[in-house]
């Protein structure tokens, strides 16, 4: 019983972050970072994600024109480097306001 | 990077699942990744086989990878509302398809190549066109089904909604439901009763002491009548479809039920009206079957046409009223 409850919840809160991962990537390629770089600074930040969720993540959201994207070949091994477009940047912009909204909503709702 | 036999073949079984022109970049992608992986757990020391096998099941599966990377996760070939009229079609289309494929099958046996004499020979030949033929038949429209809804998944194609209050179905009452099984077994009699009567005719008979097995019907008469048989089997087979499709007793499916049982008279008609179909042989040894008080039955026999053709008419008369009174009875739409 108290296995089921403790998966259930995990289950809960693994949705819960996946609807937040692309908000967490599109905040923090506002400046230019690879992506094993970006673990670490998301790790940081108390957000988790594993480099097989990322590395997909990142191509598909290039794909969709909210990043792009370039080999750095200056180091001593080549990276690649992704930053925010334009549009990325719209979307990030909408998104966080969205997000704040629901944050808004939601205290108030589990504090009413 | 990338000199690591064991990097190069993982690296492999990720891209060799993604499209051909995202490979390359990919590829180059989970090299530095993994160089990343295993610099961060060993630092300037060189990396042994071990750490290597450690970072690699970090990343999981190849395959678990790859599906990340195509964005498949959620995909299947047939899902949602997809899948659900997906089935209704395999659910109508295969059985009318078996049924036609069937009765095709015992159309070529009697009137493509002759007959074996054979009764073992007979029920090879019929198992492996007529069973065999509906089965592959079947598993062909399978195929042919599956394919198109394959199609229309991976391109997204919207199906046609029209207006989604006229289209949404009355809700059966208990009385007025159709059994399914009801219907699937209406389907087998009419059909094993269509091929019984057009393959072995003779089925239908009396055994005489002396005399032997006399058949009650002329066995090339019946077969004469190919064209009105099959097509009674199949307006039977067609009216429980309908049965099946529609779920429930309307004056929609009163309609195609009447319809069918006129023309299933028809047929009837055709084949039972001239007394030539009827064994003469049977006839003359009528007499000695009745004797005494069961005499009286003997005239009975001189038209059996008539009395087969009453009989297997009442039965559809029968119906095509229980239909009508069922539909304007429960069929009560506003």
């Amino acid at each position: 019983m108290n296995l089921d409850k403790k998966e259930l919840i995990s289950g809960f809160v693994l949705e819960l972050r996946r609807g937040t991962v692309v908000l967490c990537v599109l905040a923090k390629l506002r400046e230019p970072t690879y992506g094993y770089n970006l673990i670490a600074e998301l790790a940081d930040s108390g957000v988790a994600i594993e480099a097989n969720t990322l590395y997909p993540l990142l191509r598909r959201l290039e794909g969709q024109g909210l990043l792009c994207s370039s080999w750095n070949t200056d180091g001593a091994k080549p990276r690649k480097y992704y930053v925010l477009t334009a549009f990325g940047g719209e979307v990030l912009a909408e998104m966080r306001a969205h997000w704040l909204g629901n944050v808004r909503d939601i205290q108030r709702l589990l504090e009413g | 990077m990338m000199e690591h036999e064991l990097i190069k073949r993982y690296i492999y079984a990720v891209v060799r699942h993604l499209p051909q022109k995202a490979r390359a970049e990919v590829e180059r992608e989970l090299d530095s990744l993994i160089s990343d992986m295993l610099e961060t757990r060993c630092g300037a020391v060189l990396p042994t086989e071990k750490d290597l096998r450690i970072v690699l099941t970090e990343l999981g599966t190849p395959e678990e990878l790859a599906v990340k990377y195509s964005g498949e996760e959620q995909r299947a070939l047939i899902s949602g509302t997809y899948l659900l009229l997906y089935k209704r079609v395999l659910r109508i289309v295969l059985p009318i398809l078996a049924a036609v494929v069937m009765i095709a099958g015992v159309m070529a046996l009697l009137f493509g190549e002759p007959l074996p004499a054979n009764p073992y020979l007979l029920v090879g030949r019929f198992f492996a066109q007529c069973i065999g033929g509906a089965f592959s038949g079947v598993v062909n429209a399978f195929a042919i089904i599956t394919f198109i809804f394959a199609i229309l998944e991976r391109k997204k194609v919207k199906l046609p909604e029209g207006d989604m209050f006229a289209r949404l179905p009355a809700v059966p009452q208990e009385q007025t439901r159709i059994k399914p099984h009801d219907a699937i077994m209406g389907i087998v009699w009419a059909f094993i009763f269509t091929v019984l009567f057009l393959a072995v005719p003779w089925f239908a008979g009396v055994y005489l002491e002396g005399v032997g097995w006399i058949p009650v019907f002329v066995t090339e008469t019946v077969r004469g009548f190919w064209l009105p048989i099959i097509l009674w089997g199949l307006l039977g087979i067609g009216k429980e479809v309908a049965k099946l499709i529609e779920g429930q007793y309307t004056k929609r499916l009163a309609v195609v039920t009447v319809v069918a049982d006129v023309l299933m008279l028809v047929c009837l008609v055709a084949v039972f009206s001239g007394s030539g179909i009827v064994n003469p042989v049977f006839l003359s040894n009528i007499a000695v079957l009745f004797e005494g008080e069961g005499a009286k039955l003997i005239p009975l026999f001189a038209n059996l046409h008539l009395v087969v053709l009453g009989a297997l008419s009442l039965t559809l008369l029968l119906e095509i009223v229980t239909t009508l009174v069922k539909a304007f009875k429960y069929d009560v739409k506003k």
